[in-house]
């Protein structure tokens, strides 16, 4: 009896439905169901590529050694006077942000606090949730890979554009995978057995926990296969350039990096020549590079007008912090040759000039013109990286004459009037890797470069407060706290995870500064 | 809440025994007096004077925000009819003031409603009805209550000649303009004339019925209807309103025009507008064709096919846009594009014109339904009863399962009118009704939230890639199936002495699987997802009964009790319980009914430093649970009401009480994680029991103020769990004690919800103005609730944070 009403019914439904057939289409104003290779195109580019919201490592930039706080600041101000009632010239002490809030908030960072990622300066609660972390920005970029790759194969289009559109997610997601590892898992080239970061290679949700893979597991399963199988899927395709898409040279600059993070030299170098087969050049700045060029609030020498850059993504990678002006402090500023260094102009790591007394001075105005802030593309892969790479490559594997031909032909594009040096063994493979320090410096390299080049102890001086006594933080030579503690909301969630042993260290002291 | 005389004498308390504040301060009240005399600003002498003058501030912000709520509703209907033609026509008026002032709202309606019969065959009904509604109240972070009640009385409203007293409060984000300010004046009164939003609804519906019969035993059944709403929402803040000056940078008029400062502020003039509209056009046909028969007397046959489409279509948009002039002809300023900071970093981009950008949309949707039903209704001799009916319902929605496009639904029922019996017949005089009923149902869902496919949304141009984008909107759900519901019900009514007893009794027990979210690892790229089944079951019980013991012809006293009890678990095998799952309620626990809730057992104090202790802290359990102890649930036992009246001649006085008994809820929770409460905050009066110095853990359970200095005093704990204990949560011991047993109470309570009287204006008189039916009434709303634990303090049980909310109204009604 119910079946037959039900029979009946579902009849006169279908009939009805026929005639009302687009009554019961489905619309929806903004919602689609992907079909195409193009849509899964923009679906990469929309969830899966690091734009300006995320995935964010500035905070790496508080930890390295080119950040200092800022002591040395020659300040005045000429202005209106409430109290006086007349215009007089402020003159600003040259600790004057020390125990400004802005300096105070992230100092666990700068001090390599152990609880830097649950606690800030002010010992306030930081990261209480997980979905605030970047950890999670992380995730959700590699969620929309995984996306992408897992429905691809069923999508309507041509072969060539599902090859392009699996290359660049799989690309994509071994960078993101790259940058999180080498944030919270041990050098590959220290400990390769260590824990890494939790692999998810599908978007399939469920509420099982997933416990850490090893560093090993990362870059030998996903980092250098899916790297190796995007360059094989891309290579025979168009190259095409300034699309804010990853394109082959940048997937072999990639790869090239990888491989010299993991010390497999031989295919560094490999990987660099395979990127180099499609015209990519170095820019020579001792004739291409006009100073004129670099004024105006418009300027950014790393944009696609600079024939070197290959690819654009990603927020900032450093920060711009009153109490941690970067590259003010001299160690860093004694790197350069500032009269005849191209590049000490070109990213404007200079003071503005001195000016005569009567008008506005600050020293800290106009430092580094890299790409910066939440409105633009700030990370980016360019050409003069994978020279490096393979310059600091064949170094180490002790064919001094490339490696010092390579370093002489590069500084001759960086600087006027350069003369070739010559150099062998361990002052050569230093000048390389300060080279590097000073081409890639505040793009997010010089983190995974220290930890990569045998963690070496680096010192910050930090004053708590305005003429207070200054103290020296000592990371110490193989310090557990170059690999950083993991935020602990993750551990409500995901019961598998483990922390690092970083996070059990007691407070680090700072040893008082004798003037 | 303190008074103020008892919040100066608490925050010289604390002053004393050396509390501290964890972050900075601003320098209100006490704080900030303590803070001049120590800064040699005032003397020992004025800062007596300034500690009398605060001591009898006693500013009562209740009194200042707060009125007591009148309202008035009116009503005038006129009929006429005739043999073929009845009409009736109506207009109304509703005019409701909120308690806090400035939240009003004023209410328009009319209706009109004309029945046409040609003849007996036939018969065509057309309404017409329409309103217009306006309401006011506030906007942007502007929350009278939240204020009045955490405020503290010591700082005033008002300065002594008369203008508005400011304090000051911080903001999100530090000034470009004045380097490091972060704090900028509020004054309450100031910052609700200055912010505000307004909302216009207008609707108008028509609906054309038909009924014909147009065979012996059939009926046809039409009915076309159309509506038309629209609503326009207004929120504005000026720019004297605390909220646009902390975007501002700067107090109002305080920096001179082209300075450098004006320079640096994003929003040097005007304030902010949003404006929301939206029109909904709906519309929905039914036709349907009854069959209604009775056979040799004893066999009644009634069947009904019908089937109904519905189709609403909304149209909107939004608009939101910095620099708007309230003051000068509503209109705008520019806002600029860039910023030069005072403090010298470069030239930046603000961020405005993207909020604006992302504030802005057009809706533009259309949702349509299809449904097709079937019922049927035998009965014998009008004492056996069974009827069935079964639904299809089809919809577009988006991202619909192909397969599960039409949910079903099926029921059959059965009822069995004893009093109809033949062997009953001895009991006529007495009884009217004695029926018992049962009948089951069945109904599937599809389900709504999530669609088997990727279900992707366009994103428009992207601002840095130049180009066009999707974003994952959700992930494919493959496995979906359908939700499930199977539901019984059995029951009794009757009804006796003409209807001065009767009762109705109804059990059901319902079961449904259903999807429900769950919090993931982060690692799967989503905070929640849709997992696994869930069997739901509700069980229980609904009651009423009513009587009216007296009926003369003046008097007439009636009486109803009802009562309902429910009883709801969920099993699900499959949910690891989070730790906060335990402790809201939420935690899914095999043969513990849903809403109940753990806590942490609360021990008392230390005696060293009167920090709060807990028991079960020993060992590292398996399940989190094992921390806490069961507190108790968030569903009552058993929830009722009682209605009474009673009438005399024309006067009719009515009451109505809600009781519900057996749930429990967590206090308001007071401490913060660490530090003394700020200076501009008032403080609950058990704050002057809590412990001060060793040896008060004896009298007390309220826990010292917590250190300012969180690493020095062991503030936080980490609470390990799991199978080989290596998960856990750190928390803060004093979130522990907001968490506790301490902070619990039962939530059991007998409401009056309303009081009114009414009096029906004698017939001669307004049958000479041509009046069918005249009458007045008033009415009280809520006039009191008793809580029977008295540690609310008055606060309503049921909301658990605001006090009761009492409402008053006059009306009139007119029918002509």
């Amino acid at each position: 009896m119910k079946k037959t009403i039900f029979y009946t019914v579902s009849a006169i439904s279908g009939i009805l439905l026929a005639g009302g057939c687009g009554f019961l289409k489905e619309e929806s104003q903004s919602e689609m169901i992907p079909q195409t290779t193009e849509d899964f195109s923009e679906l990469l580019i929309g969830s899966g590529y690091p734009d300006n919201s995320g995935p964010d490592i500035s905070f790496l930039s508080y930890l390295d050694d080119d950040c200092a706080q800022m002591l040395n600041l020659i300040k005045r101000m000429y202005g209106w006077s409430q109290e006086d009632n007349a215009y007089v010239t402020t003159v600003f002490e040259p600790d004057a942000y020390a125990g400004n809030e802005q300096t105070v908030t992230v100092s666990p960072y700068y001090q390599w606090q152990p609880d830097m990622s649950d606690f800030n300066g002010y010992q306030e609660r930081i990261n209480e949730n997980a979905s605030e972390t970047v950890y999670y920005q992380f995730y959700q970029k590699i969620k929309g890979c995984n996306a992408v790759l897992d429905l691809i194969d069923g999508a309507i289009g041509t072969d060539d554009q599902r090859d392009r559109v699996k290359s660049e997610a799989l690309a994509v997601r071994a960078l993101l995978y790259f940058q999180l590892v080498n944030i919270y898992g041990e050098p590959y080239n220290y400990n390769k057995e260590a824990l890494g970061v939790p692999l998810k290679l599908d978007s399939n949700l469920s509420n099982e926990p997933i416990a850490r893979s090893t560093v090993a597991e990362v870059y030998e399963n996903v980092l250098v296969p899916d790297l190796q199988e995007a360059a094989r899927l891309m290579d025979p395709l168009p190259y095409i350039a300034g699309n804010y898409r990853i394109n082959q040279p940048a997937i072999h600059i990639l790869l090239s990096r990888v491989f010299l993070y993991m010390e497999r030299y031989q295919e560094c170098i490999d990987e660099v020549e395979k990127a180099m087969d499609y015209g990519i050049r170095v820019m020579n700045l001792t004739t291409e590079f006009n100073p004129a060029d670099a004024s105006g609030s418009d300027y950014n020498p790393l944009d696609y007008t600079n024939p070197e850059v290959l690819w654009l993504f990603g927020p900032s990678p450093r920060v711009d912090n009153v109490g941690y002006k970067l590259a003010m402090h001299d160690e860093f500023q004694a790197l350069w040759d500032k009269e005849n260094d191209i590049r000490y102009t070109m990213f404007e790591l200079g003071n503005a000039d001195f000016v005569a007394e009567g008008t506005d001075y600050d020293n800290s105005d106009y430092i580094i013109t890299k790409p910066y802030g939440s409105l633009q593309l700030c990370q980016n892969i360019r050409t003069s990286e994978a020279v490096l790479n393979a310059m600091e490559a064949n170094a180490l594997l002790g064919n001094e004459s490339d490696a010092l031909a390579a370093l002489n032909d590069f500084r001759a594009t960086r600087i006027t009037g350069y003369v070739d040096e010559t150099l062998a063994g361990e002052d050569l493979l230093n000048a390389i890797r300060t080279e590097r320090r000073k081409e890639l410096c505040y793009e997010g390299h010089r983190w995974f470069d220290l930890r990569r080049q045998g963690m070496p102890e680096i010192t910050h001086v930090y004053r708590a407060e305005q003429g207070g006594q200054s103290y020296v933080y000592t990371l110490r030579h193989n310090d557990p706290m170059y690999t950083l503690p993991l935020p602990n909301c993750l551990f409500d969630q995901n019961s598998a995870l483990i922390q690092n042993e970083s996070r059990n260290s007691g407070t680090r002291a700072g040893d008082p500064v004798i003037e | 809440m303190m008074n103020s005389q008892e919040w100066m004498l608490f925050q010289q308390q604390m002053y004393e025994d050396r509390n501290q504040y964890t972050t900075a301060i601003l320098p209100i009240g006490y704080g900030g007096l303590i803070q001049r005399l120590q800064n040699k600003e005032i003397t020992i002498q004025e800062f007596e004077q300034e500690f009398r003058k605060m001591e009898n501030m006693n500013t009562d912000w209740f009194d200042i925000l707060f009125r007591t709520a009148v309202s008035h509703t009116h009503n005038v209907s006129v009929s006429a009819g005739g043999e073929k033609v009845q009409s009736r026509f109506s207009i109304g008026v509703n005019d409701t003031d909120g308690d806090a002032k400035g939240n009003d709202q004023l209410q328009f309606t009319a209706s009109s409603n004309t029945t046409y019969r040609p003849n007996t065959k036939l018969s065509i009904d057309l309404s017409m009805n329409g309103s217009y509604r306006k309401v006011h109240d506030f906007a942007y972070d502007v929350d009278p209550y939240d204020y009045a009640m955490n405020t503290t009385r010591a700082i005033p409203v008002y300065n002594d000649d008369g203008t508005y007293f400011y304090h000051e409060k911080f903001a999100d984000a530090n000034s470009h303009s004045i380097p490091q300010k972060n704090s900028y004046y509020y004054n309450i009164l100031n910052e609700i004339e200055n912010t505000g939003s307004e909302t216009v609804s207008q609707t108008f519906q028509t609906n054309l019925s038909v009924r014909w019969d147009f065979l012996k035993n059939f009926q046809f059944q039409g009915d076309v209807s159309m509506s038309l709403a629209s609503v326009n929402m207004k929120s504005w803040a000026t720019e004297y309103s605390n909220y646009i000056t902390a975007i501002r940078g700067y107090e109002y008029g305080t920096v001179n025009p082209n300075s450098a400062e004006e320079l640096a502020s994003p929003l040097p003039f005007g304030g902010l507008l949003n404006t929301q509209n939206n029109s909904t056009f709906n519309w929905s046909v039914r036709a349907a064709f009854v069959y209604n028969n009775t056979f040799k007397e004893k066999h009644r046959l009634t069947m009904n096919l019908g089937f109904q489409m519905t189709s609403n279509k909304v149209d909107g948009f939004t608009n939101m846009r910095y620099g708007y002039l309230r003051f000068r002809g509503e209109t705008y300023a520019t806002v600029p594009t860039s910023i030069t900071p005072v403090s010298g970093a470069n030239t930046m981009e603000t961020t405005l014109h993207e909020d604006m950008k992302n504030g802005s949309s057009v809706v533009n949707t259309i949702s349509n339904q299809l449904s097709e039903y079937f019922t049927a209704v035998y009965s014998y001799d009008d004492r056996y009863v069974v009827n069935m009916n079964a639904r299809l319902d089809a919809s577009n929605r988006f991202g619909q399962d192909q397969n599960k496009r039409f949910n079903p639904t099926f029921s059959l029922g059965g009822k069995w009118r004893i009093g109809e019996e033949p062997f009953m017949n001895f009991a006529q005089n007495w009884y009217d009704m004695f029926d018992l009923s049962f009948s089951y149902g069945w109904r599937g869902n599809a389900v709504t939230a999530v669609s088997p496919y990727l279900i992707a949304q366009d994103g428009g141009l992207h601002d840095l890639f130049h180009q066009y984008y999707l974003t994952i909107q959700s992930l494919p759900y493959p496995d979906l199936g359908w939700e499930k519901t199977r539901d019984w019900n059995a029951g009794v009514s009757f009804s006796f002495f003409k209807g001065r007893l009767s009762a109705d009794f109804n059990y059901y027990d319902k079961r449904s699987s259903v999807l429900s979210s769950h919090d993931i690892p982060v690692e799967y790229g989503d905070v929640n997802a849709y997992i696994d089944g869930s069997i739901m079951k509700n069980r229980g019980y609904e009651f009423i009964i009513s009587a009216t013991p007296i009926r003369t012809e003046n008097w007439t006293w009636s009486l109803s009790f009802n009562t309902s009890r429910e009883r709801n678990t969920v099993e699900n095998n499959n949910r690891i319980n989070s730790p906060e799952d335990y402790l809201s309620g939420a935690a899914i626990v095999p043969g513990e009914a849903y809403g109940t809730f753990w806590a942490y057992d609360f021990a008392g104090l230390d005696h060293e430093t009167g920090y709060p202790t807990f028991n079960n802290m020993d060992e590292v359990p398996a399940d989190f649970k094992d921390y806490l102890v069961k507190a108790g649930c968030t569903q009552p036992d058993i929830y009722g009401g009682i209605n009474t009246s009673v009438r005399y001649k024309s006067f009719y006085l009515r009451a109505a009480f809600a009781i519900s008994l057996g749930a429990q809820g967590w206090l308001p929770s007071f401490y913060a994680t660490s530090g003394m409460p700020r200076p501009e905050v008032n403080v609950p009066r058990y704050m002057f029991d809590r412990w001060r110095q060793p040896g008060d853990e004896l009298y007390t359970d309220i826990p010292a103020i917590p250190g300012g200095n969180m690493s020095q005093n062991n503030l936080y704990m980490d609470l390990y769990y799991g199978d080989d204990g290596s998960s856990y949560i750190n928390s803060s011991i004093y979130q522990m004690y907001n968490q506790s047993t301490a902070r619990i109470a039962s939530t059991d309570f007998i409401r009056c919800r309303s009081i009114s009287l009414q009096y029906d204006l004698p017939k001669e008189f307004i049958n000479r103005l041509g009046m069918i039916n005249a009458y007045v009434s008033a009415t009280l709303t809520n006039p009191f609730v008793i809580a029977f634990d008295d540690r609310w303090e008055g606060r309503d049980p049921e909301t658990m944070s605001w006090p009761t909310r009492r409402t008053f109204s006059i009306s009139l009604n007119l029918s002509f």
